[in-house]
């Protein structure tokens, strides 16, 4: 049943995966690849990492694909047709893909990396959170930090729209306040 | 589990300036970005105190702390100074930089916030022992270099240049974590101690060797080598200038830090005394012998072409990554204690050059060499300093520059590496060409204003600050090189 | 799922079959289960929306099918909306528009899996139960993304963009405001948090100072998440004609409208089983013989009729205001609670 429901949900990302790259509407693209995001949760679902599986689908899935499509949206649909790739790089990904595949397979095949059993605390969220916050906390820390400054660069490269946007708002003759005196200054 | 109190004691430093980060932006809100000097002297008080805590404690042994997450032995200690004494600079010679002032100095506070947080990044760069760390930090660095890129709001260019270096970094990144990934894959450890052992069955094979490459695209963005350079030049030119010499210290250093403990550490054994033989059949180093070959001969071909200072000094940092690998390729410790003092070397001559570009911008319109004629003549001391760095940057004696150049060319040669060693020689001549040029605009050519252009004091002082060791360890170069020397013992002696 | 296995493997025509057969027979049931519950509930809630609306509005609403009151007024509408002819827009998007209705349903109903009925009546009692189900809200979003952009009109197109932005604004506050239950239980799953409120009416969370300012903050986040009003701006019908299903008609709308109600079931549920008790009465005596899943539901369909209450009661917000609501008072507010309970329980242990 499990090696079913592994080529069943493998086979679907692997082709949903192709669709991602051959698609030329952005958003067509999307949609294939959050379907590739959700049988990969489902293969990992499968293997009972279901932490992982709901962290795909919330995060990828939810978030990340979200914000996607949300950009794309605001792009609007002139700019949305891509370019056929060039045969060279298309040629290259194909080889570098090649090389991976078939390296991979040797390794597999050769047995000789074999990670063993996991128990059946591996992967629950409460083993993780454990390690999150132990092993792995400095990590996690700076992932915090990380977006902060993210957070920071993100309200400080945006306010530039914001200024303008208010500042054209704002009527020539009624200022809102000081700060408002300076925007028309600029403007 | 494995974090202990005691940890604190090694990472001191560190903790003080993220909490210099924090402060930052904290101190910048509550003054409602109006006074920048809280950002700005609270950047500097926790440097200085980070650099106070490093000097007190240099780390005797090699100490893993955090639960095995960052290493702290000389080697970080090396580069825990340099990062240090490079944002002390780099902030000083911003506070009056008119592009960081932007038009209406709202946004200053939050850059002080930046270059603490990039200073964070780039130590905790140099300690990673584990390639979550690994990718951690170098995102941090990424993310705050990207804010910085775009820092001049207003400026066409700027944005242009944020959002090029933000296209090729989430490329090379993505790319740099399929690679660790399959380091992964491979060793079913994170850790570099992990990795080296999982390795040395030595049956890695092609998935091993395209790892190594993916990584090595991720590092090789950092640090700028062909063929991950060409968001380089339009990053300098776009960015504001004090920016710009940030780039083209900070991250880079920190971008050999990381590739020197990640390789010497996880790919590197030591068979007998002395020899370091490589964990895997894969041979790794003629890869990265070829990509300081081409980097070098490209930066300085394309340098020759160009008109703009920036430009300029924008492939001339390319192709000075390209002398360093070759201290990195040899694997020897010769070698690598080349590299590090080549990189203290190199960091103090681009941040004079830039310092020069900096203090002009303020005055002069443009940043073509022709806008620098005759400087020689209107700012005797500020020209005089230029050159000084240029010879440096060429590698000519009695110059740091050269001394470091010696050493990178004397560890390939040894090495047996000697097409490799003529050619970066070969190279040095060739940069001497557009060096010189620059020169030769600020002698030779009559200005087309005369009187002084009138440069802040604070610039004046900097330059001089900086202007002495360039000179200094091109005579007296013994003390840089045993410290760099002996901080490489603890990482290839401690195995 | 294990139940309706074992009740398979009980029965005297599924003996001998192979085991594969009867966990895939097992799974049919249960889907088919959940799916008929499904569609009978929400054409209940429907029932159940236009009668409080005529109520409050002090007219009938639907009284003539089925005579009494109106109650097979679902069915009517459910039959009209499958005879109806299925348009598409000439410049749609074939492949999603095609798609969105049933990302938006198998949103809803995947979370449904999780749902503790009972001690036994669940689908699947997993460890990461409240973060599966909001993982799977977030598919509805994809939907209505997927709705917006595929009709190719820009009513639908602003509609799916609020959508989007809002679902995903408020999906924060609506995870920050359980933490502080889930730190106190150390649990996810949904079942083992209502099982941690038995016994009398005080033991249920709502009654914890902390755990009730969780409780506004999710119940008000919900409704967003669920796109009802104060908070539906995606379909705002005196603006967006009718925001990302304008385009809509027959079986595909009807596939929007039943997800909608489903998904007011599912934030309800999750609040029943989080805040409000599970399965348990409040009066342990009581508990013994009324049956579990009646309580359950019951308390859910009561947060329903909540929704359907706060709809035709107040007004809506403004996009910036909802965005401030959630941005700068739920987000802060959820983060202090958390932070004060965590020092609390830091310092009584």
């Amino acid at each position: 049943m499990q090696g079913l429901f592994f080529y069943l949900f493998g086979t679907v990302a692997v082709i949903s995966a192709l669709l991602t790259i051959t698609r030329r509407d952005p958003v067509t693209s999307a949609f294939w690849l959050i379907f590739c995001f959700l049988n990969v949760a489902a293969l990992f679902a499968t293997l009972s990492a279901h932490l992982i599986a709901v962290l795909q689908i919330l995060i990828y899935a939810g978030a990340i694909m979200v914000f996607f499509l949300f950009v794309t949206m605001f792009l609007g649909k002139e700019k949305r047709s891509a370019e056929r790739p060039n045969p060279v790089v298309f040629g290259v990904g194909v080889l570098t893909v090649g090389a991976i595949a078939g390296g991979l397979m040797r390794l597999v095949r050769s047995g000789s990396h074999d990670f063993g059993e996991v128990g059946p605390e591996h992967g629950t969220i409460e083993a993780v959170s454990r390690l999150l916050l132990s092993n792995y906390l400095f990590a996690f820390e700076l992932t915090g930090l990380l977006l902060t400054v993210a957070m920071v660069g993100a309200v400080l490269l945006a306010r530039r729209e914001a200024k303008g946007a208010r500042a054209t708002r704002t009527p020539a003759g009624a200022p809102s306040g000081p700060a408002g005196v300076e925007e028309v200054a600029d403007a | 589990m494995n974090f202990t109190w005691s940890d604190a004691a090694y990472f001191g430093p560190e903790a003080v300036m993220g909490l210099t980060f924090l402060l930052c932006v904290l101190g910048d809100l509550v003054t409602r970005g109006r006074r920048h000097v809280v950002p700005f002297g609270t950047l500097l008080v926790g440097t200085a105190i980070s650099l106070v805590l490093a000097l007190l404690h240099p780390p005797v042994s090699s100490h893993a702390i955090l639960g095995q997450m960052v290493v702290v032995d000389g080697f970080a200690h090396f580069f825990r100074l340099l990062f240090l004494g490079i944002t002390f600079v780099t902030a000083l010679l911003s506070w009056s930089s008119r592009e960081i002032m932007g038009r209406d100095r709202e946004h200053q506070g939050e850059f002080y916030a930046l270059a603490a947080m990039l200073c964070f990044g780039m130590m905790v760069m140099a300690e990673s022992a584990d390639i979550v760390m690994l990718a951690l930090s170098l995102e941090a660095v990424s993310i705050t270099s990207y804010i910085l890129a775009g820092f001049a709001r207003f400026s066409f260019r700027s944005s242009e240049a944020a959002l090029k270096y933000v296209l090729w970094g989430a490329v090379s990144s993505a790319v740099m974590l399929y690679g660790l990934s399959l380091f992964y894959g491979l060793t079913g450890a994170t850790s570099y101690e992990g990795i080296r052992a999982g390795l040395s069955g030595g049956q890695g094979g092609m998935a091993l060797l395209v790892a190594i490459l993916f990584v090595m695209a991720g590092i090789g963005y950092k640090i700028s080598a062909v063929p991950f350079h060409f968001w380089t030049p339009d990053v300098y030119e776009g960015a504001p200038a004090p920016v710009a010499a940030i780039f083209a210290s900070g991250p880079k250093i920190a971008g050999f830090a990381l590739m020197i403990r990640f390789f010497y550490v996880a790919l590197v054994q030591d068979d007998s005394q002395g020899t370091l033989a490589l964990l895997d059949d894969v041979q790794w180093p003629w890869v990265l012998a070829i990509i300081s070959a081409a980097t070098m001969t490209l930066g300085n071909m394309a340098a020759i072409r160009q008109n703009s200072v920036r430009r300029l000094l924008a492939y001339s940092s390319i192709a000075h990554v390209g002398y360093m690998l070759m201290g990195f390729v040899v694997l020897s410790a010769n070698g690598l204690a080349a590299v590090l003092f080549y990189l203290f070397v190199y960091a103090i001559m681009t941040i004079g050059a830039f310092l020069v570009v900096v203090a002009l911008n303020n005055r002069v319109s443009g940043e073509e060499i022709d806008d620098y004629a005759g400087l020689g003549f209107r700012e005797p001391l500020v020209a005089a300093m230029m050159f000084l760095f240029l010879i440096s940057l060429t590698g000519l004696p009695p110059t740091a520059g050269f001394i470091g150049k010696f050493y990178l060319f004397a560890a390939a040669g040894e090495a047996g590496l000697w097409w490799l060693a003529i050619l970066g020689v070969l190279n040095s001549v060739v940069s001497l060409y557009y060096y010189m040029r620059i020169a030769r605009a600020m002698y030779f050519t009559p200005p087309e204003l005369s009187g002084r252009v009138g440069l802040a004091q604070a610039h004046l002082i900097l330059l001089v600050v900086l202007a002495v060791p360039t000179l200094v360890l091109g005579v007296f170069w013994s003390p840089l090189k045993e410290f760099a020397d002996q901080s490489l013992r603890m990482l290839l002696g401690g195995g | 799922m294990e139940a309706f296995q074992q009740m398979l493997s009980q029965a005297g025509w599924a003996q001998g079959m192979q085991p594969w057969a009867l966990s895939g027979l097992a799974m049919l049931f249960a889907g088919g289960t959940i799916l008929g519950g499904v569609a009978v509930g929400a054409m209940f809630f429907i029932w159940t929306e236009r009668k409080v609306a005529g109520y409050i509005q002090s007219r009938y609403g639907p009284m003539y099918v089925g005579h009494f009151h109106g109650v097979l007024q679902s069915i009517a509408d459910g039959v009209k909306l499958l005879l109806k002819e299925d348009i598409w827009p000439t410049d749609a998007d074939k492949f999603l528009f095609r798609i969105a209705p049933l990302l938006v349903f198998t949103g809803a109903f995947l979370s449904f899996v999780v749902l503790p009925f009972g001690p036994d009546f669940v689908g699947a009692s997993l460890d990461i139960g409240l973060f599966y189900a909001f993982a799977t809200s977030s598919l509805v979003v994809m939907g209505v993304i997927a709705a917006g952009w595929g009709s190719n009109n820009k009513w639908s197109l602003y509609g799916a963009m609020r959508g989007a932005a809002q679902v995903i604004s408020y999906e924060i506050p609506l995870g920050l405001a359980v933490l502080p239950v889930v730190m106190s239980v150390g649990s996810l799953n949904l079942g083992t948090l209502a099982e941690a409120q038995r016994g009398w009416l005080w033991s249920w969370h709502l009654f914890n100072p902390i755990f009730f300012v969780s409780f506004v903050i999710y119940l008000i986040s919900s409704l967003a998440e669920v796109n009802r009003v104060p908070f539906d701006l995606p379909e705002t019908e005196s603006e967006l004609v009718s925001g990302y299903h304008t385009e809509y008609t027959g079986m595909k709308f009807a596939f929007f409208f039943l997800g909608e109600y489903a998904d007011m079931f599912v934030v309800s549920a999750i609040a029943v089983s989080v805040f409000l008790g599970g399965w348990y009465t409040g009066i342990p005596a009581v508990d013994a013989f009324v049956p579990a899943p009646l309580v359950f539901i019951l308390k859910s369909v009561f947060l329903v009729f909540v929704q359907i209450w706060l709809r035709w009661t107040l007004p809506r917000l403004r996009v910036d205001q909802l965005m401030y609501v959630c941005w700068k008072v739920f987000i802060p507010l959820s983060l202090a609670n958390l932070f004060i309970y965590g020092l609390i329980r830091s310092m009584v242990g």
